[in-house]
């Protein structure tokens, strides 16, 4: 069986990802999470899990325009690959399944 | 600082990722700077890359392919036979840096006990102590002792305090068990409140009740074994405390060196019946619940003071409350909080374990690049059969961390058989576990520092030797000549430091245990009394024998710091004022006994309407600029009822004394006959003809005994007293003593390495020279001026340093020397007249070897 297992931050960024579509590179998807979130997030932190997931698969990069405002530097675009669209859908499955196990009368008392 | 950034990132971020990454940081940089200003950006900037440390983002490890082990056991072999060879260098650098890394790993201890402090609770986030402030008329007193009824009513009115504990001191017991009778210091009150919040573990009897009832004794686990067999014994047992019978309800866990706090016995707070607000000297502790805010508490007790009146405005008196991190107490620069750490001391420690490294890393440093000739074959040989820079240096740094582990190795060891030794300098019971893992990784880290310090200049300078210069016969100068000398320059200039501290240290010791006090200390037995309605028994009895020449009462011990009681006086000489006097109580004989010199009017005599007068030292009367003090009143509140005052008339002055302490300037005094203010201890002073000493103590002892059963006997001459006084000061005195010998000796081992090698090199110069008729005075000049140039250089750097510091250290002396310039001088010249001695008579010996057999060879 294939890897598929995300940690949670990995799977918001997988997420935004895919929500920024064809935007997503370094600082749109920080700013993206940021404003989801209302918490600060490392370039460190961010870019070190780009990487990780696109040596896993579950992302791939290509290099975009130059802009100014970098310095002269390209722009990296991430997109999802496929096998980062199952790992998504599994982690998602798995909730949902959980969820649904849960019987209600749980909530009830807690409430 | 954002060029730093940029420059750490580029050093160790990875190559693929380097470009977007710097591309967003840069993105993120801009935008920030247009949004906030440029300072906060670049600080994010350096933030950001800082964490971006990561192991899937930095550059993979190359592990340069000369690190393998058959090169490494080439280079082991290499540096075991240049060992074997040079045995005395490497004899220094290991001998110093051992002896540098033990003194460090000692001192680290030592700072590391001190910093350990209180730190040791559960809870010690939460754990405070209380500080009691008051104000009565313009009289503000600040202090942690206060009312035994602030702990349960802090707690019954503040719900944010989880626990209030409190303690009260227990004055001088004397226990009795059986047959057995002696003092035991550290007594106190305490609650069971103040056990829980002090997380006391208990032995034996049960925590929640063991100090619940009156006249309940709970010890430590030494106290208990003090008396009984064995701790499980004392339960139950009876205890005679100062004649009152106690029960044994409880036996504890020994409380930790570090706390502030270590009592040796607990006495049931309900055992003290007279506890109200207008009786102080308790000191309270509380617990606060989770997450609650100090600065939140301190107005909640404001409220409390005003809510339950606990002060009273309308006659000018006001109290108020505040929270002390009981984590803090022990380093406190805050005299109200006793703690008896310094912090600047712990800095000075800190420093000089640094430096001590330093000075053994400087010897390596030097001898190494000063002996590189002799391994200039080797080094060219190895290029020549292709190593690369990279390689020698490697095997250089390889050599010298061989080294610093070694002497780490051998450092431990000694600092192993000297733990008890400076123990016993610091006071301070700070033991090492070197089982610790703590102290394991620090070890290692010292290692890898002192080696990669000490060997990372010389292993630059010898890779960078020309093969070709080498092997052709041409030596070039290695490492820089002048960089040694101001390394030496640098070790010297911290050996002069820390030799002319230790100087002024102990002249000023000397100096304040010299100084003239204005009273007779010599010859003067002080006898604590247990029972003050022995005094005048006691006092006829001591009268009668020979070698006693007057005997006197007082409840004033010189130099505790503590003058007995601090009083508000008023004038009634048309203005009052209000103003602290310390006071004593004494006897006629007082002033004859102790020398005080008469300035003006009569000393109080023997009538009854004696009573009512008193004699104020000159500070008082200046302070006033009263010209006719005789004759003047001074009342002070009787303490009969509410408010009433008793008035005095001055019937003498005398001469300024100094009897509380050097650390502060001569404060108004006065003394009193009234038996009504005879409050604290009383002690006999007696007057000894110097005669038959051991039999008149014997004597002293025996009377004393035969009219007080309870009590046990303390007495002690007033000038041993005196000197016992300044035991913190001759305690830093010794520390600074031996660690200034331990750096000049350091510094001095690298200056014979120094100069034994070149002596070695320049023998033939020197066997011409002597052909040619110099004597060996001249020798010794050519050998040594270059040294005292040095440390000539280094004194002269040193002075205002020492300066400095010293005259800091000073200032918290109202009495003190001053540093003097023969003080840094005699510095100077003892560093110089070691380190002549070390040169000398490796040149001495150099210059007296017979010129032809150096120079046959040729």
């Amino acid at each position: 069986m294939t890897d598929y297992k995300l940690g949670h931050f990995e799977e918001i960024v997988l997420l935004t990802v895919c929500v920024l579509h064809e935007n997503a590179y370094g600082v749109s998807i920080k700013d993206e999470i940021e404003s989801r979130i209302k918490k600060a997030v490392s370039v460190g932190a961010l870019q070190s899990a780009l990487r990780r997931m696109e040596k896993k698969g579950f992302l791939e990069s290509k290099e975009g325009e130059e802009t100014n405002a970098r310095g002269g530097r390209r722009k990296r675009y991430f997109t999802i690959t496929n096998h980062g669209k199952k790992a998504l859908e599994e982690a998602k499955d798995l909730r949902m399944d959980l969820w649904e196990s849960i019987p209600q009368v749980v909530f009830d008392q807690v409430s | 600082m954002k060029k730093i950034g940029e420059w750490i990132l580029s050093f160790f971020c990875n190559k693929d990722y380097y470009n977007d990454i710097r591309g967003d940081l840069e993105e993120l940089h801009t935008r920030r700077i247009k949004e906030t200003s440029r300072i906060y950006a670049d600080f994010k900037y350096l933030i950001a890359v800082v964490m971006l440390f990561r192991l899937s983002l930095i550059k993979p490890f190359k592990f340069h392919f000369f690190l393998n082990s058959s090169m490494i056991n080439q280079y082991l072999k290499a540096s075991a036979r240049n060992f074997s060879r040079h045995k005395a260098n490497a004899l220094i650098n290991i001998f110093g840096l051992s002896v540098a890394v033990a003194a460090a790993i000692l001192l680290y201890g030592y700072v590391r006990f001190e910093l350990s402090y209180d730190k040791g609770y559960d809870n010690k986030e939460r754990i405070y102590r209380v500080n009691n402030h008051s104000n009565f008329r313009g009289r503000v007193r600040t202090g942690i002792t206060g009312s035994g009824l602030l702990a349960p009513t802090l707690e019954g009115e503040l719900p944010e305090v989880e626990l209030a504990g409190r303690r009260h001191h227990f004055s001088r017991p004397v226990i009795q068990f059986k047959e057995k009778k002696f003092k035991q210091s550290l007594a106190y009150y305490a609650d069971p409140n103040l056990t829980k919040i002090l997380e006391y573990s208990y032995l034996m009897g049960d925590s929640e009740s063991a100090l619940d009832a009156p006249n309940s004794v709970v010890l430590t686990k030494t106290t208990a074994l003090k008396i009984f067999e064995n701790e499980s014994d004392a339960i139950g047992k009876q205890l005679l405390v100062n004649q009152v019978a106690m029960q044994v309800t409880g036996v504890i866990e020994d409380i930790p060196a570090n706390n502030h706090f270590t009592p040796s016995m607990l006495v049931s707070m309900s055992t003290m019946s007279d506890i109200s607000w207008d009786r102080v000297g308790t000191i309270t502790y509380v617990l606060l619940k989770n997450g609650i805010a100090t600065t939140h508490i301190a107005d909640k007790m404001s409220e409390m003071v005003e809510r339950l009146e606990l002060g009273d405005p309308d006659n000018g008196f006001s109290i108020w409350f505040d929270l002390y991190p009981i984590t803090e107490i022990h380093l406190s620069k805050d005299k109200n909080q006793h703690g008896k750490g310094n912090i600047n001391m712990l800095y000075a420690l800190s420093m000089v374990a640094v430096f001590i490294l330093l000075i053994a890393c400087i010897n390596y440093m030097n001898l190494a690049t000063a002996r590189s000739s002799l391994r200039a074959k080797e080094i060219g040989v190895r290029k020549v059969a292709g190593a690369i820079r990279k390689q020698i240096s490697f095997q250089f740094l390889f050599e010298s961390l061989f080294i610093s582990t070694l002497s780490v190795a051998f450092g431990t060891v000694i600092a192993l058989a000297f733990q008890n030794g400076f123990v016993q300098l610091t006071g301070v019971p700070a033991t090492i576990n070197f089982f610790d893992k703590e102290i394991f990784i620090l070890l290692i880290g010292l290692a890898v520092a002192v080696g990669i310090i000490s060997g990372s200049y010389p292993s630059v300078i010898l890779s960078s030797f020309k093969p070709v210069l080498i092997l052709k016969g041409t030596y070039p100068t290695m490492g820089s000549q002048s960089l040694r000398r101001v390394l030496v320059a640098f070790q010297f200039t911290i050996s002069i430091i820390l030799i002319v501290s230790t100087f002024i240290v102990y002249q000023q010791i000397d100096f304040l245990l010299n100084k003239d006090l204005g009273f007779n200390k010599e010859a003067v037995y002080t006898v604590a009394l247990g029972d003050p309605d022995t005094n005048g028994v006691l006092k006829q009895k001591y009268l009668q024998h020979p070698n006693i020449k007057g005997v006197t009462s007082t409840n004033l011990m010189p130099a505790t710091g503590d003058s007995g009681a601090t009083f508000t006086i008023q004038s009634e000489e048309g203005e009052t004022f209000q103003d602290n006097v310390s006071m004593a109580t004494v006897d006629n004989d007082y002033f004859s006994l102790m020398d005080l010199e008469l300035v003006q009017g009569e000393f109080l005599d023997t009538s009854s309407t004696g009573l009512n007068f008193i004699i104020v030292n000159e500070t008082l009367v200046n302070k006033y600029g009263w010209e006719e003090p005789i004759g003047k009143f001074i009342s002070i509140p009787s303490g009969d009822e509410e408010g009433s005052m008793e008035r005095f008339v001055i019937q003498g002055v005398v001469k300024d004394f100094n009897m509380l302490s050097l650390y502060q300037d001569v404060q108004p005094f006065a003394f009193f006959k009234k038996p009504k203010f005879n409050w604290g201890r009383q002690y006999l002073f007696l007057k000894l003809d110097g005669r038959n000493l051991l039999e008149t103590i014997t004597y002293i002892q025996e009377q004393f005994e035969l009219f007080d059963q309870k009590s046990i006997f303390t007495g002690s001459f007033l000038d041993a007293h005196l000197e016992s006084v300044y035991r913190k000061e001759l305690k830093t005195a010794r520390i600074f003593l031996v660690f200034a010998v331990l750096t000049i000796t350091i510094a001095c081992l690298g200056l014979f390495g120094l100069a034994t090698f070149s002596l070695e090199r320049r023998i033939k110069e020197i066997s011409i020279r002597k052909v040619l008729g110099a004597n060996i005075g001249n020798i010794v000049k050519l050998a040594t001026t270059e040294f005292v140039i040095i440390i000539l250089i280094s004194g002269l750097i040193a002075a205002p340093v020492v300066f400095y510091l010293m005259e800091k250290w000073l200032d918290g002396f109202s009495y003190h020397i001053d540093v003097t310039l023969m003080t840094l001088i005699s510095g100077v010249l003892v560093a110089l007249t070691i380190a002549m001695l070390t040169v000398s008579i490796q040149t001495i010996r150099t210059a007296r070897t017979n010129p032809a057999r150096t120079l046959k060879y040729e």
